[in-house]
């Protein structure tokens, strides 16, 4: 790792959110570079100093007493008053009890599809933020596909389509060589209008799996589509339309090669 | 099937009561006022009740905490920018707790803090942009992740993180200028 990127995860490293990967990668550079541990430290001092100083306002107690004036009545109700109406509820507890079990079991298998499905998701979402928080997003700088293509087939063992997409909305601003599961991969970057869109794109037949969330993980929307023996994961910032009409653009033009 | 009023409410006092510090501690930072932060604390349970039906179990403080957030943005904005900031006294604070925060034993250190010197980082904070303010609350306060915090000030963690970078570089210009010899 250069110390270009790694300065722009450092941040997340100190919060400790990076992912295992990147984490053995930063304590390699941190290892031999001086000023990024001078700067881990600085940032570890402020923590210190949060730690140390009182910096959480107590609730005050009046306030904790209307809140909980605010929820109980209803509660309170029963204990006071008709003990048939308790008798109703209690009555009612097998069937509840059943219904809360099935909500339970519905909820467990609807969680497993969403961890599976974000999973999908996150890999492609994790590369796109990271390109746009480095200071070198791209590999290769040009909005000329007779540039971008062979640099990547020199890269990878694949040749991509690469739609150039020129006009006023949308535009080819390069590309870069991903690693995702395991995989090197073509991420196509594109400007459309003041988004920046992510394309990768790897030979359809091969790792990994190209099932993307169709709700936007952390802000970000994808889409995905196959051409021409290709399969393309879409990543934006841009609307749910908009990103889909993107897609249709591109595979236009990458069909029509 | 919805639940009968009274286990609905058993579930949201059990559930959400317990955040209530975490929810106060926000409203606090943000309003940087106390009568204020009572007030959208009031108002956000309000809500919170209203909405539990929606609630699907999980994380119930950010669930809480993207409410108070919601209710203090509109609560501030309805009202002039000079409404006055105070970030209160010893008395309304609480003493550190050891151990607490994001991380434990950051600093083998754990430097004696000078009350001049926690009073002029509770100014800091306090000044601090709200954007930047609330990210570094929930990360350095609630010791949330940086999905939970994207999640309840809804915007990309990419801007979670960027907004937390401001948000301790400012801080940590007060701190040198505060103590050029250390």
């Amino acid at each position: 790792m250069n110390h270009e990127e790694s300065q722009a995860l450092l941040e997340a490293y100190h919060d400790e959110q990076l992912e295992i990967a990147d984490t053995v990668r930063i304590e390699a550079h941190l290892a031999g570079c001086e000023p990024c541990r001078a700067w881990l430290r600085e940032r570890r001092t402020l923590r210190a100093r949060l730690q140390a100083a009182p910096l959480h306002y107590r609730m005050p107690t009046d306030l904790a007493a209307v809140i909980n004036a605010q929820t109980v009545p209803a509660q309170a109700v029963p204990a006071h008053g008709a003990p048939p109406r308790r008798w109703l509820l209690e009555s009612q507890w097998p069937r509840a009890l059943a219904a809360s079990l099935l909500v339970g079991m519905i909820g467990l298998w609807a969680g497993h599809l969403l961890t599976v499905r974000q999973g999908a998701g996150d890999a492609w979402v994790g590369a796109y933020v990271r390109s746009t928080l480095s200071s070198r997003p791209l590999d290769v700088l040009s909005s000329d596909h007779h540039t971008v293509k062979p640099w990547l087939s020199a890269r990878l063992p694949y040749s991509p389509p690469v739609p150039e997409m020129t006009g006023p909305e949308n535009e080819l601003l390069g590309a870069r060589v991903d690693y995702i599961e395991r995989t090197t991969i073509a991420a196509l970057v594109y400007r459309h209008g003041k988004h920046q869109v992510d394309v990768f794109v790897w030979p359809e037949r091969e790792r990994p799996d190209p099932a993307t969330a169709a709700a936007p993980i952390a802000g970000f929307r994808l889409a995905s589509t196959r051409v021409q023996g290709f399969n393309a994961v879409f990543v934006s910032d841009m609307s749910a339309s908009e990103l889909a009409g993107f897609r249709e653009r591109w595979t236009e033009l990458a069909a029509s090669k | 099937m919805p639940l009968s009023p009274a286990s609905r409410n058993r579930r949201f006092v059990a559930e959400l009561l317990p955040h209530g510090a975490s929810a106060y501690n926000l409203a606090r930072w943000l309003s940087r006022n106390e009568s204020d932060a009572h007030d959208i604390v009031q108002e956000s349970f309000a809500r919170a009740l209203q909405y539990f039906d929606g609630f699907r179990g999980g994380d119930a403080r950010s669930w809480l905490l993207r409410i108070v957030r919601n209710t203090a943005s509109t609560w501030l904005s309805a009202r002039p920018p000079t409404a006055h900031a105070d970030p209160g006294d010893e008395a309304e604070l609480l003493e550190p707790a050891p151990g607490s925060g994001a991380v434990r034993d950051a600093d083998p250190l754990r430097a004696v803090i000078s009350q001049d010197e926690a009073r002029s980082l509770r100014q800091a904070i306090a000044q601090l942009p709200v954007e930047y303010r609330e990210v570094l609350v929930l990360r350095e306060f609630e010791d949330l992740s940086y999905r939970q915090i994207a999640a309840i000030v809804a915007c990309p963690i990419g801007t979670v993180m960027s907004r937390l970078a401001r948000a301790r570089d400012e801080l940590g210009a007060v701190m040198r200028a505060e103590a050029p010899s250390s």
